[in-house]
């Protein structure tokens, strides 16, 4: 067991001797860094590290606040400003497209409109062309048939005329010369007439 | 023929004129009967109409007689029964001296007791006519038109054409 510790104590000494040598060397290696321009920064960033806080304190924390309140204010008219010129011309995309849609979608309703009223105005003029040759047809039958009724008139017309010519002329002649011949005069007619039906009279009688 | 027995005068042509006859007959026979009861030997002065006096003096009847007069009277009744009745109508009233002619050619031709009844129709205007029994006999220039009507109207046609002839 002794051994055992003298061998660690002489260990410990000699990592402790090592450490101090290197430790040695080390801080000389320092000693001579810091004449350098390096070792400036380093200072410089070393002070400024111990300066930090003279530097941030409340004002200048207002004023970077201010100035970045300012910088927020600005990047957000910025992009407010971008957004309202995005939204312009989106809208106006918008706009574009809504008309040139709409306008499409009016046109083709408009044609179709414009089809159906083709059709139906040529369903219109061919029913109108059908009626008109109806009509023409009914009104050629209906001349014909008013000419045959015309025609037929005329002849029952001329045919009451003929039957009725006897009683005219008759009505005529009574009214013209019946006052002014006498029974007298007409008497040697009469006796001729009766001479004439006198077999059938006498076989009338006789039959009796 | 009891019918041909006595003849009768052409003022004698209607019914009625029989019917006025034995009716005056009738009271001729009744007034000489009595006259003969109370004077039998006396001639009466008839007097009578003047178509009895005709009937009388055409058949020189011896109205003195009662027989006579009876067989006159019965004739009448005869022909009042049994005569043949013929109506004529003219166009214009008939003077006797029309109807006596009638009447004379009536008995001349077609019975010697033939009696007539004469009627007015004014729409006959010229002609006669004549209704026995059975048949009417239209004498008439109406009905004389009627049965030349196919002439009338060809004759009118064939003037139409000859008018249509002239102008063209």
């Amino acid at each position: 067991m002794t051994i055992w510790w003298f061998y660690l104590v002489v260990a410990v000494i000699v990592v402790g001797g090592i450490a101090f040598i290197w430790l040695t060397l080390k801080l000389n290696k320092l000693s001579n860094k810091s004449s350098q321009p390096e070792d400036i920064l380093e200072d410089h960033t070393l002070a400024a590290e111990k300066d930090v806080e003279h530097i941030f304190n409340d004002d200048f924390r207002e004023e970077l606040r201010n100035r970045g309140r300012l910088h927020f204010e600005k990047i957000i008219n910025d992009s407010a400003e971008f957004l309202q010129q995005d939204l312009r011309l989106t809208s106006s995309q918008l706009n574009e497209f809504m008309k040139s849609e709409l306008s499409a979608k009016v046109r083709e309703e408009l044609n179709k409109y414009e089809q159906s009223i083709n059709d139906a105005r040529d369903l219109a003029i061919e029913s109108l062309q059908r009626t008109t040759l109806a009509i023409e047809e009914q009104r050629k039958l209906l001349r014909e048939q008013v000419q045959k009724e015309i025609e037929n008139d005329k002849l029952i017309i001329v045919d009451n005329f003929e039957q009725q010519m006897t009683d005219i002329i008759s009505h005529y002649v009574v009214d013209a010369i019946g006052k002014e011949v006498s029974l007298e005069d007409q008497l040697e007619f009469i006796l001729a007439d009766l001479e004439t039906n006198k077999k059938a009279m006498i076989e009338d009688i006789k039959n009796v | 023929m009891s019918d041909d027995k006595y003849i009768l005068p052409l003022s004698v042509t209607q019914k009625i004129d029989i019917s006025r006859l034995i009716r005056e007959l009738n009271l001729v026979d009744d007034h000489l009967k009595q006259s003969s009861i109370l004077k039998p030997d006396q001639k009466v002065q008839l007097k009578a109409s003047t178509k009895l006096t005709e009937l009388i003096n055409l058949n020189h009847i011896n109205y003195n007689d009662q027989e006579v007069r009876t067989s006159l009277i019965n004739w009448l009744e005869k022909l009042k029964a049994s005569a043949p009745v013929i109506n004529i109508s003219f166009g214009v009233e008939a003077d006797e001296e029309v109807v006596s002619k009638i009447t004379q050619w009536f008995r001349r031709e077609i019975s010697p007791n033939c009696l007539l009844v004469v009627g007015l129709i004014p729409s006959i205007g010229v002609g006669c006519v004549v209704r026995t029994n059975n048949k009417v006999f239209d004498m008439s220039l109406k009905n004389r038109l009627k049965t030349t009507h196919n002439l009338l109207i060809s004759r009118i046609k064939q003037s139409k054409v000859q008018g249509n002839q002239v102008q063209a």
